[in-house]
C-alpha cells in the first residue's frame, strides 16, 4: 500500500509492481486519499494554481532548517494523486535539492504519465513549475 | 425511407470496434466519399481555382460553385451568391461583427446575446462593443434553462441593433424558437445572427422562410472537412457588406490610387479558398442526400435517451439534456468531470468534458464543467452499452 512517507525507490517499486493502467490509477487515487486534509481557509488565490481544468491548491512553507513543507488539494482525484506524488518527492528537501530535482523524469519512471492525456501532462507541468517557483519565491 | 445504421456506419473508415466515438458535437467523423474527394484533389487534380485554364483548375472552379449551390439548397437560400466561404463558424460570425454590424453600430446601441451562446457567438460581440461603444445585453435563461419570449420582449428596445442567437446549444441541445425570435427582432428593426454550428446537423433550416439575416456554420460538424465555414447573407444585406480582408480574387481593378472590389461573394473571399475542403464538402453534401436525415436524427435521439435512462443508476447523476436532444451533458455528484474524461479516454471512449466553450451557460448550470456524450447516427446500442460499462468502471476506480 502506498503512503506519503515513502522513499523514492519505494514509490518506484510500488508503481512498477502494477500490471496495468487500472491498477496505477487505483494507487494514484489511494495516494490522493492519504494527503492530509487541506484547510478550507487555505483555499485562497495565493495558493491556487491558475489555468488548470480543475481547482488545484499548493501551499509552500519554509521551515527553520531551510527545508520546505508542502500541502495541497484538488477537486480532481487524479490530479490530487499526482500532487501527492509531487509532495512526496519534494517534502523536507532544501531549495537547492528541489530546484535540481528531475521531477518530469521521475514521473516518467513511475509510468503514471504514460496513459495521461497531453493536456493532463500539461497540467502536471504546471504543478511542477508552480512548486519550483513557490520555493524560489520563498527564499 | 427507414434508417439502416449498419449501412450508414460502413461509410466511416474511422469507426473501429475498439473505440466508441461520442464526440460528434465537437466534430463529426468523415465519410469515405469526402475522404476520397479530398484525396483525389491532392493526389491527382491539384490546381488553383478561378485563375488558370487547365482542366483541373476549371474543374475545381466549377465544383466550388456547385458546392455553393448545394449549400443554398441545404439551407434554402434563394441564390448561391448569398453563400460565402470562411474558415469556420467562428470566422463567419467575426466577419459579420467586423463588417455589417460595425458599420451600423454607434455608442449606446445594444447587442442582445443569449446566455446559451458558445464563445464564438459572444466574444466577437464583446470585441465589437469595445470598439463601437455599443452595449452587450444578456438574454438570461429561465429556470428550465430555456429562453422565454416575455424576457426577450422586455430586453428589446429602440436601441437594439443585433441579436446573437444559437440554433442549438452545444451543451444542452436546447433549440430556441427561432421563428418567433426572428419575428420579434425584425419588429425592432434589428438584425439576427444565428450560430448554426450544432443546429445544422440536427434539424433542417430554411433561412429564407425564417428571414434570418446572417447564418453561420462549419462543414466539419456536418461530416465535412475542417477549416471550412459558411456564412449566409440575406439578399437585402448583400450590397451593404463592406470589404473585410484585402488580397487576390476580391477585386476588379487595383492601382496605387485604390481598388474596386468585386460584388459578393468574391468581395469577402480574399485569397485562395480552402479548395480541398470545398471539394470534400461537395462530396459530403451529395452523399448526405442518400440518407433520410430525419430518421437518422431519430436514431441518435433514441440512443441519447437510452444512455440517459441507464446513467440514472449512478449515484448523484444530474442531466442537463434538453428533451429531444442527441447531446447528453451531465455530471455526477462528488466526481470531477476531468477524472471521468481521463478514465474514459483510457477505455477508448471519446467524449468531451469541461466548459465546452460556453462559460456563461456552465455558470448558469451552477457547475465547473460537464461530461458530454454526443450521439450521432453512426452510433449504436452497443456504443451505449460500452459507454455505460466504462462509466461504471471509472466510478469504481475513483471510489
Amino acid at each position: 500500500m502506498p503512503n506519503l512517507n515513502m522513499t523514492l525507490p519505494e514509490l518506484f517499486d510500488l508503481f512498477a509492481q502494477q500490471q496495468n493502467w487500472q491498477a496505477r490509477y487505483r494507487q494514484l487515487i489511494h495516494l490522493a486519499k492519504l494527503l492530509p486534509a487541506f484547510p478550507q481557509a487555505d483555499k485562497i488565490a495565493r495558493y491556487h494554481i491558475a489555468g488548470c481544468e480543475n481547482n488545484v491548491w499548493l501551499k509552500t512553507e519554509r521551515v527553520a532548517d531551510h527545508t520546505f513543507q508542502f500541502s495541497g488539494d484538488s477537486d480532481s482525484r487524479i490530479v490530487k494523486g499526482l500532487l501527492a506524488i509531487l509532495i512526496t518527492l519534494a517534502q523536507g528537501k532544501t531549495a537547492a535539492e528541489i530546484v535540481n530535482m528531475p521531477f518530469k523524469q521521475q514521473f516518467q519512471q513511475l509510468k503514471i504519465s504514460e496513459g495521461l492525456s497531453e493536456s493532463r501532462l500539461l497540467g502536471l507541468d504546471k504543478l511542477i513549475v508552480y512548486l519550483i517557483d513557490s520555493v524560489n519565491y520563498s527564499l | 425511407m427507414t434508417f439502416d445504421v449498419i449501412r450508414f456506419r460502413e461509410n466511416f473508415p474511422a469507426l473501429t470496434a475498439s473505440t466508441v466515438y461520442l464526440d460528434t458535437a465537437a466534430t463529426a467523423l468523415k465519410p469515405a466519399a469526402m475522404i476520397s474527394a479530398t484525396d483525389d484533389y491532392y493526389g491527382k487534380n491539384t490546381a488553383n481555382a478561378y485563375r488558370s485554364l487547365h482542366q483541373p483548375a476549371q474543374q475545381a472552379t466549377q465544383k466550388i460553385e456547385q458546392t455553393r449551390q448545394l449549400i443554398a439548397q441545404l439551407i434554402n437560400a434563394s441564390d448561391a451568391d448569398q453563400i460565402i466561404w470562411t474558415k469556420g463558424t467562428t470566422e463567419s460570425i467575426n466577419l459579420v461583427a467586423q463588417t455589417y454590424a460595425k458599420m451600423h453600430l454607434k455608442p449606446g446601441d445594444e447587442i442582445i446575446v443569449s446566455e446559451l451562446e458558445h464563445h464564438s457567438n459572444l466574444v466577437p460581440w464583446l470585441i465589437l462593443a469595445e470598439q463601437t461603444g455599443a452595449k452587450i445585453i444578456k438574454w438570461p435563461l429561465n429556470q428550465a434553462c430555456q429562453l422565454d419570449k416575455q424576457t426577450f420582449q422586455q430586453l428589446l428596445t429602440a436601441k437594439t441593433r443585433v441579436v446573437a442567437m444559437t440554433q442549438m446549444s452545444n451543451v444542452t441541445g436546447y433549440q430556441p424558437h427561432l421563428a418567433e425570435i426572428v419575428r420579434l427582432t425584425h419588429q425592432h428593426e434589428a438584425i439576427i445572427v444565428v450560430d448554426g454550428a450544432q443546429g445544422i446537423v440536427h434539424a433542417p433550416i430554411d433561412v429564407t422562410t425564417l428571414g434570418i439575416d446572417f447564418y453561420a456554420f462549419s462543414a466539419h460538424k456536418l461530416y465535412g472537412p475542417t477549416g471550412l465555414g459558411i456564412l449566409y447573407v440575406k439578399p437585402s444585406h448583400l450590397t451593404q457588406m463592406p470589404v473585410w480582408q484585402g488580397g487576390g480574387k476580391m477585386l476588379k481593378t487595383v492601382s496605387f490610387e485604390g481598388f474596386e472590389p468585386q460584388p459578393l461573394p468574391a468581395k469577402l473571399e480574399a485569397g485562395t479558398p480552402n479548395i480541398a475542403a470545398i471539394l470534400g464538402f461537395h462530396a459530403t453534401l451529395n452523399w448526405l442526400k442518400e440518407w433520410d436525415r430525419s430518421a437518422a436524427e431519430q436514431h441518435a435521439l433514441a440512443l441519447a435517451q437510452l444512455a440517459e435512462d441507464k446513467l440514472i443508476q449512478f449515484r448523484g447523476f444530474q442531466s442537463y439534456r434538453d428533451p429531444d436532444s442527441p447531446i447528453l451533458s451531465f455530471n455526477l455528484d462528488q466526481i470531477h468531470h476531468s477524472d471521468i474524461a481521463i478514465l474514459l479516454a483510457e477505455q477508448h471512449i471519446a467524449i468531451r468534458t469541461g466548459e465546452l466553450c460556453a462559460q456563461p451557460l456552465i455558470k448558469k448550470l451552477a457547475c465547473t464543467g460537464v461530461i458530454r456524450a454526443a450521439f450521432a447516427p453512426y452510433n449504436t446500442q452497443q456504443d451505449v452499452e460500452q459507454f455505460i460499462e466504462a462509466m461504471a468502471y471509472a466510478i469504481d476506480i475513483l471510489s
